[in-house]
């Protein structure tokens, strides 16, 4: 009974990720960081009121305020500390970097983001997350040789694989198959996840490798058995070549399938 | 990208997540924060008590009734939980988590409420779209983990009601899910097990003893469909292992008895253990009678073979005239008393806790039958549906088509017990029906094919039917196997004198003779 317990509280182990992926979401470092570390996310919070009620001129804490209330998911509340933040310290990093997170994420507003993530780079121009998701804003705002820009800083700094993935996109998107498939190699050396190889076997497509691309896309569906993606791909390849038309249905029936079981 | 959206994964564990609940003030996310980080579930429960006192309008009302509802299970309290959980389906009746893990909870006292239960969270998962701001992973594992339970939970029901068909169904699927939960294996086992399909069952229930070996009770049922498989050997040493997880573990003493008893194997010291832990017991102890009387057979068989001459044959013969000879009894009369107070003892307490059960019945007949009251042993073994021991007395007597009745009575309820095979082909072997004889007889030489009684019936049959060269070569394969088996060289003479080998013929004779007088047999 304790195992079919415990598949039914993995449900509720998502909420594990309130605390688990705040990395990226930190400019730099942030007050009562052990506890954030510890996965208690609401004790940091009531640790964070505690501290700027006793300082409440710091921006900082501030700052690392709005991102808890962030991750709480309390968009009323994070506003309040991020505008707080900003304006006891325009120049804070980690202000600015949250800031421009909160209106990217949780806004939508790319203009209103991109000043924050250029504050950023004007006191720490290697911070490559910034550099990353200013990339991110300007791409959805239509400037794309400049979001190549960012995202080319952000690759040559940054120890994930994002940002070579955001130009492989980038470029795959514009048309440069090449290029687009010289980075998602690069990103699948550094993680072979199947985002990666899909993307990689995508540019492969393109420039009529199919029988790469094929073999890219099988390890794509092996590395996520749960994506319909890799499948649907895979039987257009199948469908325009001739005699595969049986791994064609093969392959639309798989994505069915998956497809139903992730709507 | 979709990576970095943390922040939207925020609740979307549950189904009710349509957007983040707002806190109106820092304290009331306090609140709810302490609930939701309390250190043990007593401590959580007060806390969302206090919580819902303090904001029974709170946007976090459904978070902090699911926090107390899992708090509640981890400390067992099943009512609680129940009550909890009541109030989050009046507040969300498409809350398929709760469904599913309240089907769970009514099995034990309401079946057709967790029946309800499960069937809905199945509907409420097939109906419900993947939010746009969900990660993918997680709503697959969410709603895999969500129907996994809730088909468990059917085929759990299924099984109780008998459903086997069903219940294997349902439980197939949760294992498609998460094929490496013993329980399921073992469940889907028992389905099939019923089904009658013993080798899925078999294979169910290895991948559950593979995958949790402590689990109590597969490998009882691992060694009872092996049983019936015919797979003795395999029956008996799972059986053994069940016994040493549990040692009171009835039913694994009994399928080891009968797989010991199907394999000729008699091990006195397991029965006696067996005897003294099971003493009201009857169908136990009516086991362990039958397996010590073949070892009475099979002792009775070799010393009358040794002949009249012989010190042990005179000593049994006392016995059977209910005299004891004088002095120290040799280790095979030592054996047969010793055999033959145990099937006393084992059959007054298969009278004594079962007088009226087809044991009890059975037991009488062989009470019967050792005094030669042949109809009254007969109406005791119809009594106890024992058609196998009907037949094999009728076949004694002589009785061939009555015997031949029961034999195939008794096939058609174990198709698969190769004694009864064996003693029908005899039957029709003495009745001159020489095909069906060797039909039969093919087939269990297939299975035995180092059966010297075997292939000696199968030699006759072939030489009742003229099949000279058959013949000869069933006889000699029977003498390769056993030399001393004086009728093979009887036969064998005979058919060599039919096809004209003279010289050959008159070899076996002398051979037969030799034989005979050796063993003292005639």
């Amino acid at each position: 009974m304790a195992k079919f317990r415990a598949l039914l509280i993995l449900a509720c182990a998502c909420s594990a990720a309130w605390a688990a992926e705040f990395e990226n979401l930190i400019a730099g470092g942030v007050p009562e960081e052990s506890i954030l570390r510890s996965g208690k996310t609401f004790a940091w919070v009531r640790a964070l009121e505690a501290d700027a009620a006793q300082k409440p001129a710091s921006a900082d804490v501030h700052a690392a305020l709005a991102l808890g209330y962030y991750l709480l998911g309390q968009r009323r509340f994070s506003h309040e500390e991020i505008e707080r933040a900003l304006t006891l310290d325009p120049r804070s990093v980690q202000a600015n970097y949250i800031a421009g997170r909160i209106y990217m994420d949780a806004d939508n507003n790319y203009r209103a983001a991109i000043p924050r993530f250029r504050a950023v780079l004007l006191v720490a121009k290697d911070n490559f997350k910034a550099h990353h998701f200013l990339g991110v804003c300007l791409g959805s705002v239509g400037e794309q040789g400049q979001a190549l820009e960012q995202f080319r800083a952000a690759a040559a700094l940054a120890p994930y694989d994002w940002p070579v993935v955001a130009i492989a996109q980038a470029e795959l998107n514009r048309g440069d198959a090449k290029t687009a498939l010289e980075y998602a190699l690069k990103a699948c050396d550094m993680s072979r996840s199947a985002e990666n190889l899909m993307l990689a076997a995508k540019a492969m497509s393109a420039l009529g490798r199919n029988t790469d691309a094929v073999r890219y896309l099988q390890q794509a569906a092996k590395a996520d058995p749960d994506w319909e993606m890799p499948h649907y791909l895979l039987a257009r390849i199948y469908a325009k070549a001739p005699g595969q038309e049986a791994q064609a249905q093969t392959e639309e029936q798989r994505f069915r399938e998956l497809s139903d079981a992730a709507q | 990208m979709l990576r970095n959206n943390l922040l939207l994964l925020v609740f979307c564990a549950t189904l009710a997540i349509a957007a983040t609940p707002q806190a109106a003030t820092h304290d009331e996310l306090d609140a709810f924060g302490r609930a939701y980080e309390a250190s043990d579930p007593l401590e959580q429960i007060r806390a969302c008590e206090d919580f819902l006192a303090r904001y029974p309008g709170s946007e976090f009302r459904e978070k902090a009734l699911e926090l107390e509802f899992d708090a509640f299970e981890q400390r067992g309290d099943r009512a609680a939980a129940k009550r909890v959980g009541e109030r989050l389906l009046a507040m969300d009746g498409r809350n398929a988590r709760i469904m599913a893990e309240m089907a769970r909870l009514e099995m034990a006292g309401d079946p057709a409420l967790a029946a309800k239960h499960a069937s809905q969270a199945l509907a409420v998962l097939r109906e419900l779209h993947r939010p746009d701001d969900m990660d993918r992973r997680a709503w697959i594992g969410w709603k895999r983990n969500t129907s996994a339970s809730a088909e468990s939970t059917l085929g759990s029901l299924a099984l109780r009601d008998q459903k086997f068909a069903d219940a294997a169904a349902h439980f197939r699927q949760s294992l498609s899910i998460h094929p490496d939960t013993a329980e399921w294996q073992h469940d889907l086992g028992l389905a099939l097990f019923q089904l009658g399909r013993l080798e899925d069952a078999v294979a169910a229930f290895r991948e559950a003893h593979r995958l949790k070996p402590e689990l109590r009770g597969t490998l009882v049922f691992l060694g009872i469909a092996e049983l019936r498989l015919g797979k003795f050997r395999e029956a008996a040493a799972d059986s053994k292992a069940a016994i040493a997880m549990e040692p009171g573990q009835r039913n694994a003493w009994l399928n080891l008895l009968r797989a010991n008893e199907a394999l000729g194997e008699f091990d006195e010291g397991l029965a006696n253990r067996a005897r003294d832990l099971f003493a009201d017991d009857g169908e136990i102890q009516f086991t362990i009678a039958q397996s010590a009387l073949d070892q009475i057979r099979q002792i009775a068989k070799r010393v009358n073979e040794s002949g009249p001459g012989d010190e042990d044959f005179r000593a049994l013969v006392d016995r059977s005239r209910g005299k004891d000879s004088a002095g120290v009894p040799s280790p095979i009369v030592a054996s047969w008393d010793r055999l033959a107070a145990l099937v006393t003892r084992c059959f007054e307490s298969v009278l004594r806790v079962s007088g009226d059960s087809p044991s009890a019945h059975i037991a009488k007949g062989y009470l019967e039958e050792a005094q030669n009251h042949v109809d009254a042993a007969l109406a005791e073994y119809r009594a106890g549906g024992d058609s196998f021991a009907a037949g094999r007395l009728l076949a004694q007597n002589s009785r061939l088509p009555e015997a031949e009745q029961e034999f195939r009575k008794d096939l058609e309820r174990n198709p698969s017990n190769h004694l009864t095979m064996a003693d029908l082909a005899e039957v029709y072997v003495q009745l001159d029906e020489f095909e069906k004889a060797r039909r039969l007889l093919e087939s269990l030489l297939r299975l035995y094919p180092a059966d010297a009684l075997g292939w000696l019936d199968l030699g006759k049959a072939q030489q009742r039917e003229g099949d000279w060269t058959a013949a000869a070569a069933s006889f000699r394969k029977a003498l390769s196997i056993n030399a001393s088996l004086s009728q093979a060289h009887y036969h064998l003479s005979i058919v060599y004198r039919k096809s004209g080998q003279a010289e050959k013929a008159i070899s076996e004779l002398n051979a037969f003779r030799k034989t005979v007088k050796k063993t003292g047999a005639q």
